[in-house]
């Protein structure tokens, strides 16, 4: 089954004569209203633009006279999904629709009702069974908290004291509703959750001290404290004492796992930084009824990693570089902060060493246009020598036709693609000519939504998920589809 | 054989086990405790807590000597000096005050809420005997166009400005050439609809407070671009570039330090970039080069945009450049050599520091010596933190044949080879002052400040005044001072180098004593509190 689709909507009117201004109003996916200062940039066949306007405060806009030709489309508002669409000129937008980006919204509370302020609030991508923090931002005085800006996604939320600003005192963190069982939230565009209250543990608690073995001479460690099921969700963070002994703040009953990090050199708020030579210690620690004293952590060195790159295509091979910067940074809030990064090639991996156990999520910096992550991979490290692999795509090209339509150019065919976007990454959508052919280019690999619909509809793009098709696209490659026209509903 | 008695002596020193206490409660100004203040305790022992929800906290196995206890929390902070006797229980309660905060909404000319805009408190401030704008707090707008600013300080006034982040700064834009085709740029906007600071409302906070309706509104102007080459010494091809408004600057200021991150690009392979959408203003294009890995040149252009578009215009990065320099005695050298070395280290004063730039402006100094800065970048800097040994003083910083003890050190500004010449005296005198209040008793946590005979210029005042933090009994000692006369005045909170806190400063000297502080004594005097 599809998640809710984001979409988009566009009908063209009678075609005016040539020379005209392009006009069109501007409005909002699922509520229909007029989207005031949208910005529209008309771009000619030569990728040159030449018309560049805001929508005004009935959401219409118009550019000057524009000669006949092909041109693209390209509407932006922040906080809203971006489209684009080609059009042949002259003719005339009436009605594109723009998918406004998710909120979750709500309060952050301890047990006694008391707002819990200034503390971290994140959402979390839900990437298969995984949790990733992708999102932060602080409570407001009042525990209120805001998450705007979600692309189509699946997201959870979670509260937590365990950063640099509360060490050394506060602690706790909380999923919403509860840790075990945290709701994720399907966010297909317009939705605004609000009024949900994340708990806190606010006592009784439990502290749980004991001392770090193995130190470096003179070396600062940091001990943080995760919940075992949702290591995303930081519980405490503290700094050892110079004798290596720590103390964490009283925690709820629970299971928990503490990692140990250093020598530090400084600090984020999400946890330390560490200097040369760097040392773990990693415990399962259970919390039941009463405080837990006399833990021992030994040491031992970091991971290693060797990541490599590989090119999806011959064609991606051309258009990626060929030694481009492959990254690996921690995903769990377990109080240390590494994001390593390293040129890396298909043959020669960067070697990343001293690393923490635990996920990582790995990337590539700084790619071109036309060259993609093929996906973004998660990483479980948990032991040295570990090797893993990005993989590289060019982009990819859907040519379809569309079926069964007396005139196919009357109905336009939209595209998005699935899971979370990039902020703002854009919809597309493109008119078929007379013999039903429509293609999409530049596109990003990846899992997509595709479907058509009859041009006099006014209502929200896609009414059911039966009315869309997922399909693949490759890197480098066409992806094919034969789509149906929408049934001629009877009057 | 001393070696060995020393390292023993500092070992059992290590052993040593102290049971001086620190207690207290932390409150806010209107003696509400408070829960979950971070506090930080600086002294013989260094210790960091957190307060409960009855605001208390307790440090314990402290040596004794003096302290300084710091209470942080999300609304505001305070500090204490505090004095701490062999195996002494001490109960210091903290007040901390409140910072107010600023609550609003940011609409463009359709009233419609503009999102992800930055949001700045900005704040005026003295630096080298010059007024400049820096930033202070920030804040994002959300989907709803609200925003909330922390940290505003009572008393001080403030502009409130707001700034469209760029949603891609493309190193070539593609912007129609012909400007009627552009989209017109919003330009950054003061409070409640001004394009410049003259035209800001100055906000002016209470403690605690949280005002709110603060409502920007945007307006649109004509979009210009700028366009140009950046050029590297010995290097062709890409550079990194960023282009920022002239003002207000991020960098350090009176009360820390704010930096604005500022997306930085790589220009076409050809060195050519194209900055469009730009509303009319003065911006600075810094140049950093090489593209890829850390960066070893650095330059900048500063430019202004009046009513069209800019073009041809040149960045040209520079490599860092030798810095040498010398730390010599003014008068008569000690006696006895001193084995204490001299850390130099030059913060650059506008901008954030990039790449292995810090390392190549550090140095150490035998005193006297020679000591040498291997690589500063042409930009603008001062001294941070020169410490000299005890019984002595920095007498005057040179560069070029030119003081810039209380001046910034435009690095480029003097002929090739100009050294940087730390001078040291070791004449100082010393000054304790009792502050008393009108019956008499002990004024503890206020400050003193001295400031230089004839010195009245509020940027002068700013650069050259002296601090002194009291104790819990009341008492404020200097430490080395330059001999001279100065002005004593005791204020009971904080003066800052802005012009509100200057002008307070100002107003309380007609009343102020007089002292005279000589080469190797010490001045003591009794203040009664304002």
């Amino acid at each position: 089954m599809l998640p809710a689709p984001a979409a988009l909507l566009l009908f063209l009117a009678a075609i005016p004569a040539a020379g005209q201004p392009l006009t069109g109003r501007i409005v909002e996916d699922h509520s229909g209203s007029a989207l005031i200062s949208a910005r529209v940039r008309i771009r000619s066949a030569s990728g040159e633009i030449v018309a560049d306007r805001d929508s005004d405060r009935s959401g219409r806009f118009r550019t000057p006279d524009l000669p006949p030709g092909p041109y693209r489309v390209e509407i932006s508002k922040r906080n809203y999904l971006g489209a684009w669409l080609r059009i042949e000129h002259p003719g005339s937008l009436v009605e594109p629709r723009l998918v406004r980006l998710g909120v979750l919204a709500g309060r952050a509370v301890d047990t006694a009702g008391k707002p819990v302020a200034n503390a971290f609030v994140f959402a979390l991508d839900a990437i298969a069974d995984d949790l990733i923090p992708q999102q932060a931002k602080r409570t407001g005085p009042d525990g209120e908290f805001r998450l705007h800006g979600l692309g189509p996604g699946r997201y959870a939320v979670g509260v937590s004291r365990a950063d640099y600003q509360h060490a050394q005192g506060a602690s706790g963190g909380a999923l919403y509703p509860s840790n075990t069982q945290p709701e994720v939230f399907e966010i297909s565009g317009g939705e605004q959750i609000e009024d949900l209250q994340v708990v806190l543990p606010a006592g009784p608690g439990y502290s749980i001290s004991g001392r770090i073995e193995g130190r470096s001479e003179g070396g600062k460690y940091a001990v943080g404290l995760v919940y075992r099921e949702q290591p995303a969700l930081g519980a405490a963070l503290v700094d050892a004492k110079p004798d290596g002994a720590f103390a964490l703040p009283p925690v709820p009953p629970g299971a928990y796992e503490l990692l140990v990090s250093g020598p530090t050199r400084g600090h984020t708020w999400r946890g330390v930084l560490l200097g040369a030579n760097q040392q773990y210690g990693r415990l399962s620690v259970d919390v039941g009824g009463q405080k837990i004293s006399g833990l021992t952590v030994d040491l031992e060195p970091g991971r290693s990693l060797a990541l490599s790159v590989r090119f999806e295509s011959p064609q991606a091979r051309t258009v990626c570089p060929q030694s481009p910067m492959v990254t690996a940074a921690l995903t769990d809030s377990s109080g240390v902060v590494i994001r390593e990064k390293g040129p890396a090639t298909e043959q020669t991996p960067a070697v990343f060493g001293g690393l923490a156990p635990g996920r990582y999520r790995l990337g590539v910096e700084r790619l071109p246009k036309g060259c993609y992550l093929r996906e973004t991979p998660l990483l479980h490290l948990t032991r040295s020598g570990s090797e893993a692999v990005v993989v590289l795509s060019s982009a990819g090209r859907i040519a379809g036709r569309l079926l069964g339509a007396a005139d196919p150019t009357q109905f336009p065919i939209a595209l998005g693609r699935q899971g979370t976007l990039e902020k703002e990454e854009a919809l597309r959508l493109s008119y078929p000519d007379s013999q039903g052919r429509f293609e999409f280019e530049a596109l990003r690999p990846g899992p997509y939504f595709i479907a058509s619909r009859r041009p006099e509809d006014n209502g929200r793009w896609v009414r059911s998920d039966e009315a869309m098709f997922e399909i693949e696209v490759s890197g480098g490659s066409t992806t094919e589809i034969d789509l149906p026209a929408p049934p001629v509903e009877q009057p | 054989m001393k070696l060995l008695v020393a390292l023993l002596f500092c070992s059992s020193l290590l052993a040593q086990e102290h049971s001086g206490v620190i207690r207290g409660v932390a409150r806010d100004s209107s003696g509400a405790p408070i829960d979950e203040a971070r506090m930080n305790l600086v002294g013989p022992t260094r210790a960091r807590s957190t307060t409960g929800p009855d605001g208390g906290y307790e440090f314990r196995d402290l040596a004794p000597g003096a302290y300084r206890l710091s209470a942080y929390s999300r609304r505001g902070h305070n500090q204490r000096a505090l004095a701490l006797g062999p195996d002494q229980e001490l109960t210091a309660d903290v007040t901390v005050a409140l910072n107010a905060e600023v609550v609003g909404r940011v609409v463009d000319d359709n009233e419609e809420p503009m999102v992800d805009v930055l949001v700045t408190l900005v704040g005026r401030e003295y630096r080298h005997g010059t007024i400049r704008h820096t930033f202070r707090s920030a804040a994002t707008t959300d989907d709803l166009g609200e925003f909330r600013l922390e940290r505003a300080r009572p008393g001080v006034r403030y502009a409130v400005r707001a700034h469209v982040k760029p949603d891609n700064l493309d190193a070539v834009s593609d912007a129609p050439t012909d400007p009627d085709a552009r989209r017109p740029a919003f330009r950054p906007t003061y409070y409640p609809s001004s394009s410049d600071l003259a035209g800001a409302e100055r906000l002016t906070f209470r403690g605690g407070e949280v005002r709110e309706g603060v409502e920007i509104r945007m307006e649109r102007a004509p979009s210009y671009c700028i366009s140009g080459v950046t050029q590297a010494a010995g290097a062709t091809g890409s550079a990194m570039f960023q282009l920022v408004p002239r003002w207000p600057v991020s960098g350090l200021h009176a009360a820390g330090g704010m930096y604005i991150a500022t997306p930085q690009r790589k220009t076409g392979a050809d060195g050519r970039f194209r900055v469009c959408g730009l509303a009319t203003g003065e911006y600075r294009i810094s140049v950093f080069s090489p593209s890829e890995g850390n960066y070893t040149q650095y330059g900048f252009v500063d430019v202004a945009v009046v009513d069209r578009d800019l073009t041809e215009v040149t960045a040209v990065a520079f490599p860092g450049y030798e810095l040498p320099g010398e730390v010599a005695w003014v008068g008569s050298a000690p006696a006895e050599s001193i084995e204490d070395e001299l850390r130099i280290s030059l913060a650059a004063t506008s901008r954030g520091n990039y790449g292995n730039e810090l390392r190549a402006r550090n140095a150490k100094s035998r005193i006297p010596g020679d000591f040498l800065l291997p690589s500063v970048w042409l930009s603008e800097y001062e001294l941070r933190g020169l410490s000299p040994p005890k019984g002595t003083y920095v007498s005057d910083i040179q560069y070029g044949g030119r003081s810039v003890l209380h001046s910034a050190l435009d690095f480029g500004s003097a002929p090739d080879g100009a050294r940087l010449r730390i001078l040291l005296a070791q004449d100082p005198g010393y000054a304790t002052f009792t502050v008393l209040d009108k019956d008499g008793e002990p004024v503890p946590d206020g400050y003193v400040y001295l400031i230089p005979d004839g010195v009245f210029a509020p940027g002068d005042v700013a650069a050259r005044m002296h601090e002194l933090r009291g104790d819990q009994h009341g008492v404020y000692s200097s430490d080395e001072q330059p001999p001279g006369v100065y002005q004593v005045v005791a204020m009971p909170g904080r003066v800052l180098p802005e012009p509100e806190s200057i002008d307070r400063l100002n107003a309380a000297r007609p009343t102020a004593p007089e002292v005279e502080i000589l080469p190797g004594e010490t001045v003591e005097l009794k203040l009664e509190a304002r």
